[in-house]
């Protein structure tokens, strides 16, 4: 490891023009004579829409434009299924369902504007609850999905009777989780302004520019792709849930109608009730066991809510079904898995995308098993992990896997085997492990152009010597323009302070799929790498005629071109490109590895994949049931690290955003109706919440990734809830948590219930 | 909305009634406004009326002028020696920015069933100071909250400081506020305790309870089971058990009224000993 950039810790690169203010985020954006454009939602979970008659707010003076069912066409999308529509016609299926939007000259008139649309509602039986709309009978959602079944798979792979028949021990236990927000600081929005020759642009905080355009704004409005320019503005955080951002289809389509720019901010409260957040799942596991703690196999069933609407809730449940199987050597396993339409707020993907709930689910019961078996849990994760070279039961392949390593660290650095033996009295630790994707051929094909997953990145000198990154992956906050220009610099041997990665752009920036996946680092990482070899070639070339002297004698450092054996001999980079005619570019292309899964979901979905351990140190109060976390110490196999600083921020950002979803967030849905509505209710964890973090890197150095990196926004959020049940549990001398979130009534039930 | 800068606590009171509200730190009432659950025809601000900033000690009293914050709660040492809990429940209130704004009397006023400073306020027998353009009058504030989000404080009022005796080394006290995460965070429950001992008895107990009830209230029938007595774990069981069944917790979206009603009793039980220097289960 001999690199001058890569792997040291590095500031985000535009981290001066954030804490300055300097950054224009969406609702800074000013657009001249841009209209306000606002929404009206369903006051109702279930009802059928009798008539809507927005003719008081067409003729209130200041109102460009209102849409409803009444003058938009009928043109269902959705990602898996067609199921979602820009204004609701037959029915409303969830508090927060858009009926109409209005354009108006201010926020004051359009709100006035909302006030005279009647809507007159016949009101229907709500379904807010999964199982009870697996009941024979119960009201249906979409009329035409019978049973209110949006998904239904059952895999079966291995001997899996036999591993039950022939098991030593078996366990079985239920777990449950709840509705959580991204809980992104900056409310969601969208500007769009539509142009005289009928394209449209379109700026927003979005994950990915380039695919919204073809999942949801060009076939909604009947448009074609490259109708759409969209820009990302800077962003005021995603985490997942700025994919699927609908507001970007209210504003282009206000815009269109009103034949001027309009901007769509969403309220928080808006966001919190009408956004995508993280799936509610419940998980059945059995799993079967040989008596030396080798796992012989595991049934899985799982009723995953999917709200009102499906967007990508399939491809959730399956990363819940069957993510856990290939962290462990895994003989034989049943999945099955039901997606359930409800009269709730869709729910979507966040940071984990299933794996978060799967992990807790699966992490929590091993520790319920090593307990039955009496081998220590690390233990028994040590003797179960995959290893690099396995092909796991679903057809994974591992590339590069460091869990173990990072395990021992945890176990090591928290003096697991004394705090083990001292357990129970109200403090415990707790440890859980995970594998995650860096990349999923899936999404490729339900969301982009084809089955490649690929990225591609364009690198651009000028003559003052500075460099441009065109990338079509964008940064949410978690860095990744900064990895790229630091894997550009490590590459070109230009300063970092010489790079500049706007955020990305379809009008002129090469394509990208976007942030999802833990993708970015591996994918966008190869192919700005191969942009930037590209451009220090064309450099070197450029420089061989300028300096006279054959391009292989010749070496790039600290931005300028020196001849190897003569260093007084240079010329600066800048000037190379001047005497070349101003610019030099490299392109680079990367096309992700792995596979399409099969009908069965049999495949090897990313080039390779990620892990962690989280360890959690825990006090609990025995008769309030308040849970105190003492201290954090995880490991972290992201391959190689970029940046270090930004990698350091990920797993503390990682840590404190799980630990606050497994202890106090929650949207808390009441027959339908959310009651965590702002962030009085909602809580999110503060810094007074955050517990001591300590935590290291085990670089596996990844066969496929850039300077061997891998994802790790993902792996950094997924075992911590795990972690802290299961230290919750060791402190109690058993108290289960099986529902999320951990509030101190949970606790104190548990441990109520363990005691009995 | 009509908005008006007082410059005199008379010209605020002047423009006090016919829908008029006062504003100090505006930390409940600007969002209720924001959020549509409170309707005002007027704005009185009363912000800066320095002489209502004050936290001082006269005739043997703790007079808290309205416009102290609860940050100046936690910078008089005054407050720290002779009004512990009340500190103990500022320095669980809210967050600092918000600290820094919030006025012990909007605390009051707001009527909040969890307002934080209510418990220990109550529990060292605070009086509240009223005034209106018709004259002044005071209140006892065990008197003051009437019911949900309803006080005895008339339209036109401004409640302009609130009076404690000071504590001395005769008392014990403890406090306590049951939240779901450590900062800015409504009370799940809040718990005040102060016991006067005269020798090994109890010669006056007060316990101030908050959100476990439509307002926060003295647990009198707990208290009764102390005050006069040698307190033992009888009487603490006893009082623990009176506090639980006085309370008239809800469910809502922080817990259930079950889980409210036994931590009532919980709480009770561990702030008595706790005040008492007597060993216990599990630290607070």
């Amino acid at each position: 490891m001999s690199e001058r950039v890569v792997g040291r810790p590095h500031p985000i690169i535009d981290a001066a023009e954030k804490v300055s203010g300097a950054t224009v985020f969406i609702d800074d954006l000013e657009l001249p004579d841009a209209l306000t454009g606002m929404a009206l939602r369903s006051p109702h979970p279930h009802a059928r829409i009798l008539r809507v008659d927005t003719s008081a707010a067409e003729r209130l003076p200041g109102v460009a434009v209102v849409l409803s069912k009444n003058n938009t066409p009928d043109a269902p999308f959705g990602i898996n299924h067609k199921d979602e529509a820009a204004f609701c016609r037959e029915k409303v299926r969830y508090v927060g369902d858009e009926v109409a939007a209005v354009a108006a000259v201010d926020e004051a008139t359009a709100r006035e504007a909302l006030s005279l649309i009647r809507v007159e509602y016949e009101v229907l039986p709500t379904v807010a609850d999964p199982f009870a709309a697996l009941e024979p009978g119960a009201p249906l959602v979409h009329d035409s999905v019978a049973g209110n079944v949006a998904n239904e798979f059952h895999i079966r792979r291995g001997a899996i009777d036999e591993a039950f028949d022939e098991a030593d021990a078996t366990f079985a236990d239920e777990f449950h989780t709840h509705l959580a927000h991204q809980a992104y600081i900056e409310p969601t929005g969208c500007a769009a302004q539509w142009h005289p020759d009928g394209k449209i642009s379109v700026w927003g905080c979005l994950q990915s520019v380039f695919l919204i355009r073809t999942f949801m704004l060009a076939p909604v409005m009947g448009m074609s792709a490259d109708d759409f320019r969209v820009t990302q503005t800077k962003p005021g955080g995603a985490f997942g849930g700025k994919l699927d951002v609908k507001a970007a289809l209210m504003a282009a389509m206000l815009s269109r109608a009103a034949e001027k720019p309009v901007k769509f901010m969403m309220s928080l409260e808006e966001d919190l009730i009408a956004m995508r957040p993280r799936m509610p799942v419940h998980i059945s596991l059995e799993s079967a066991w040989k008596r030396d703690g080798a796992l012989a196999g595991k049934r899985v069933r799982i009723v995953a809510e999917n709200g009102a609407y499906s967007s990508l809730s399939p491809a959730i449940m399956s990363s819940i079904a069957l993510r856990t199987d290939n962290l462990y050597k895994t003989p034989a396993a049943e999945i099955q898995g039901r997606l359930v339409y409800t009269n709730v707020i869709p729910s979507g993907q966040m940071r984990g995308f299933g794996n978060v709930q799967a992990t807790y689910a699966w992490e929590s019961h091993l520790d319920n098993v090593a307990d039955g078996l009496g081998l220590d849990p690390a233990d028994l994760r040590l003797k179960n992990y995959t290893e690099k070279g396995d092909v796991s039961l679903h057809g994974w392949k591992i590339a590069s896997c460091a869990v173990a390593d990072a395990t021992r660290y945890v176990v090591d650095k928290m003096d697991w085997k004394a705090r083990r033996a001292r357990g129970g009295k109200g403090r415990g630790v707790g440890l859980a492990s995970c594998i995650h994707v860096s990349g999923n051929k899936g999404f490729s094909v339900e969301l982009g152009p084809d089955d490649t997953d690929p990225s591609s990145g364009v690198v651009r000198v000028d003559e003052e010597g500075k460099v441009e990154i065109w990338s079509g992956e964008s940064d949410l906050g978690q860095g990744a323009t900064s990895v790229m220009a630091y894997i550009a610099s490590e590459v070109m041997g230009i300063p970092v302070e010489r790079f500049k990665v706007p955020p990305t752009d379809t009008g002129y920036m090469p394509f990208g799929m976007g942030a999802f996946a833990s993708r970015i680092t591996l994918i966008g990482g190869n192919a700005v790498k191969l942009a930037a070899e590209d451009a220090r070639r064309n450099l070197l070339d450029a420089a061989a005629e300028a300096m006279e002297i054959p391009a292989d004698e010749l070496e790039i450092a600290e931005g300028e071109v020196r001849a190897k054996a003569l260093p007084e001999r240079k010329m600066a980079v800048g000037e190379v490109v001047g005497r070349a005619g101003g610019v030099i570019e490299g392109e680079g292309k990367w096309l992700a590895g792995g596979d399409v899964l099969d009908k069965e979901k049999f495949g090897n979905p990313s080039t390779t994949y990620s892990f962690s351990t989280h360890g959690a140190e825990v006090e609990v109060d025995m008769e309030t049931g308040v849970v105190t976390v003492l201290q954090v110490c995880c490991g972290h196999d992201p391959g190689r690290v970029i940046n270090r600083l930004g990698a350091e921020g990920q797993v503390e950002g990682g840590v404190v955003q799980g630990m606050s979803y497994a202890m106090m967030e929650g949207l808390a849905p009441l027959e339908g109706r959310l009651r965590g509505r702002n962030f009085h209710d909602y809580l999110i964890a503060t810094s007074m919440d955050a517990p001591p973090i300590e935590h290291d890197f085990f670089e596996s150095m990844d066969p496929y990734g850039p300077y061997g990196a891998k994802g790790l926004a993902e792996v950094a959020i997924n075992p911590i809830t795990a972690a802290i049940c299961n230290a919750v549990y060791h402190a109690t001398g058993g108290a289960r948590i099986r529902t999320l979130p951990v509030t101190p009534e949970r606790v104190l039930e548990a441990i109520e219930e363990a005691g009995r | 909305m009509e908005f008006l800068r007082a410059t005199s606590v008379d010209e605020a009171l002047a423009a006090a009634g016919d829908g008029a509200a006062f504003v100090a730190g505006g930390t409940n009432l600007v969002p209720d406004v924001l959020f549509g659950r409170k309707k005002i025809a007027r704005a009185v601000d009363i912000s800066r009326l320095d002489e209502l900033r004050f936290i001082e000690e006269a005739d043997g009293k703790i007079r808290i002028g309205a416009l102290a914050t609860v940050t100046d709660l936690l910078d008089s040492g005054l407050i720290r020696d002779a009004a512990s809990p009340l500190y103990e429940s500022a320095l669980e209130f809210a967050g600092p920015l918000v600290r820094n704004r919030a006025s012990v009397a909007g605390n009051l006023m707001d009527a909040s069933p969890a307002a934080d400073l209510a418990p220990p306020l109550l529990a060292q027998d605070a009086v509240v100071e009223l005034a209106s353009a018709e004259g002044e009058r005071t209140l006892p504030l065990s008197e003051f909250f009437l019911d949900y989000r309803k006080t005895a404080a008339r339209p036109e009022e401004l409640m302009t400081a609130v009076v404690i005796d000071p504590l001395g080394t005769a008392d014990r006290c403890a406090y306590y506020k049951l939240q779901l995460r450590r900062a800015m965070a409504i009370a799940v429950v809040g718990v005040a305790v102060i016991l006067r001992m005269e020798e090994s008895v109890c010669a006056e107990a007060a316990i101030g309870m908050g959100a476990v009830a439509a307002v926060p209230y003295r647990a009198r029938a707990a208290e009764a089971h102390l005050r006069g007595k040698e307190i033992g774990e009888a009487e603490i069981e006893a009082a623990a058990a009176a506090a639980a069944d006085g309370a008239r917790p809800i469910d809502d979206v922080r817990a259930s009224a079950a889980y409210r009603r036994k931590m009532c009793g919980v709480l009770v039980r561990r702030l008595l000993k706790k005040a008492l220097g007597m060993p216990q289960i599990a630290a607070v």
